[in-house]
């Protein structure tokens, strides 16, 4: 990765550069075709080393384009916990059922308010979740590392036999028969998005 | 809060309510008169159109974001804290960060005193109707989306008032959009106001997306109306100086103390950096 910060200072609402020319990253939104800035602070642009851009296919060539962001302050950062954020937490509370945290840091980001979170029983490891205990696993004012999560579907499939699209945040629809069923729907993290993809599976 | 701990009796009452009612009047005149009288002497103009603004980012330490304006004497301190979480887990939407605006008016600040300190009292009706106006013109420049499960606090205090409350509502805009920028919340753009003072007008506007906000309209001292094109007229005349007042925030914003931290901060990283 190479990197490079602007000379000139960007403030939220001014025209950075072109949405054809690059990607809109953090402190950054596209409007009407163009990359804006939405912080205060000098923009950095992000590029992929292109050594091994040859072997690649066209799809990836589409994201190997520079990321735009806007860098401020750095004790100036706003972070919250999103879905998929690794954080720092320190138990606050335990009961046979859950234990509840308070959340410390943000990818290793210092969170400026207080932010909780609760670690249900079934969540604590990934085996033998029968057999868990909270209160063998966690004691009030111990720090943990976390990963917040979000259960859900992620694929459907309707009682017509077709891969259903999510319409909401508890519904499915089917493509085929337009029938909506009920599902807990999981909010995908980008890392995971190549297993979800309907398309990619489709083509194969 | 202990009452018992305060040193204040707990009846108060404001000197001017045991003077006759005349000359009650009289003294209010004059104080309307000498507070003018300031503003001719700072004009350079002296329509109305032309009055001075100081305005000042990072002013309170405890909060993310924080900011103070002078707009004639209109005085208005504005602090923002959060994203934090949201107390209550009722009946909010969780998709978007839910701001959440306070606007007081201190105790000291207006012609006739207001009883009581801040936590002592509740938000009197025309504090909550600020608020909405000042929340409503807001609102559209923040990416709500970006902070889910979250709520953004802007506490305005009021420290002066001007006469009939003239230039309260566009401070406020001004110093309430400033100090979201200094927080570091993600904006679409700021939002600058101004009013046109003569019929209490309030146009809030977003010059680089060239959309306006909110129009506020109370015209409680005249009582007039107004007509479509004058109505138009004034609109556009308030657009144009919006852009004025954008112009010093945008200056405000590039100059602060705030800027050269940032220059030093980020001095490490300017030259090109490889990260394999």
């Amino acid at each position: 990765m190479e990197s490079i910060i602007s000379e000139d200072t960007y403030i939220p609402g001014e025209k950075i550069c072109s949405a054809s020319h690059a990607r809109s990253g953090h402190g950054t939104y596209v409007r009407d075709g163009y990359i804006y800035a939405s912080l205060v602070g000098k923009a950095k642009i992000e590029r992929e080393l292109n050594t091994k851009t040859e072997n690649k296919t066209s799809p990836q060539q589409i994201t190997s384009l520079p990321i735009v962001s806007v860098k401020t302050l750095k004790d100036n950062i706003v972070v919250i916990p999103h879905i998929g954020s690794l954080v720092i937490a320190k138990i606050t509370s335990v009961n046979p059922r859950y234990a509840k945290c308070s959340i410390l840091s943000v990818n290793n980001t210092i969170v400026k308010e207080k932010f909780s979170g609760q670690i249900n029983r079934k969540d604590v490891r990934a085996t033998e979740k029968d057999k868990i205990e909270i209160g063998k696993s966690f004691r009030c004012g111990d720090v943990i590392i976390a990963r917040v999560i979000s259960l859900g579907v992620v694929i459907a499939y309707s009682e017509a036999g077709h891969r259903m699209i999510p319409v909401s945040w508890n519904e499915m629809q089917c493509p085929v028969t337009l029938l909506k069923e009920f599902r807990k729907v999981a909010k995908v993290q980008p890392e995971f998005i190549n297993y979800v993809e309907p398309k990619s599976e489709d083509k194969q | 809060m202990n009452r018992t701990a305060q040193s204040v009796p707990d009846e108060t009452w404001d000197p001017l309510v045991f003077l006759e009612p005349n000359s009650l009047l009289e003294i209010v005149n004059q104080r309307k008169q000498n507070l003018d009288q300031d503003t001719e002497h700072m004009d350079t103009d002296s329509t109305n159109s032309k009055q001075p603004i100081f305005l000042k980012t990072d002013c309170v330490n405890e909060a993310s974001g924080s900011s103070y304006i002078e707009i004639g004497n209109a005085k208005v301190l504005c602090s923002v804290y959060g994203p934090r979480e949201i107390p209550r887990r009722d009946d909010y939407d969780f998709k978007v960060a839910n701001l959440n605006c306070e606007f007081r008016f201190a105790s000291f600040s207006c012609f006739m005193q207001r009883r009581g300190t801040l936590s002592q009292r509740d938000q009197s009706l025309d504090e909550k109707n600020l608020s909405s106006a000042i929340e409503e013109a807001l609102k559209p420049s923040i990416l709500l989306h970006k902070y889910p499960k979250s709520q953004i606090d802007l506490y305005i205090l009021c420290i002066q008032n001007d006469i009939d409350s003239r230039n309260i509502v566009c401070a406020s805009i001004i110093a309430a959009s400033m100090a979201l920028a200094n927080a570091s919340i993600e904006l679409y753009d700021l939002v600058s106001s101004y009013t046109y003072t003569p019929v209490n007008l309030t146009v809030s506007y977003m010059p680089q997306l060239n959309q306006v906000t909110s129009i506020h309209f109370s015209n409680e001292a005249n009582g007039a109306c107004l007509s479509t094109d004058l109505f138009k007229s004034h609109i556009k005349e308030s657009i144009e100086n919006c852009k004025k007042v954008y112009s010093f925030m945008k200056h405000i914003l590039l100059n602060s103390d705030f800027y050269s931290l940032l220059k030093n901060g980020l001095d490490h990283d300017i030259k090109k950096v490889d990260i394999s």
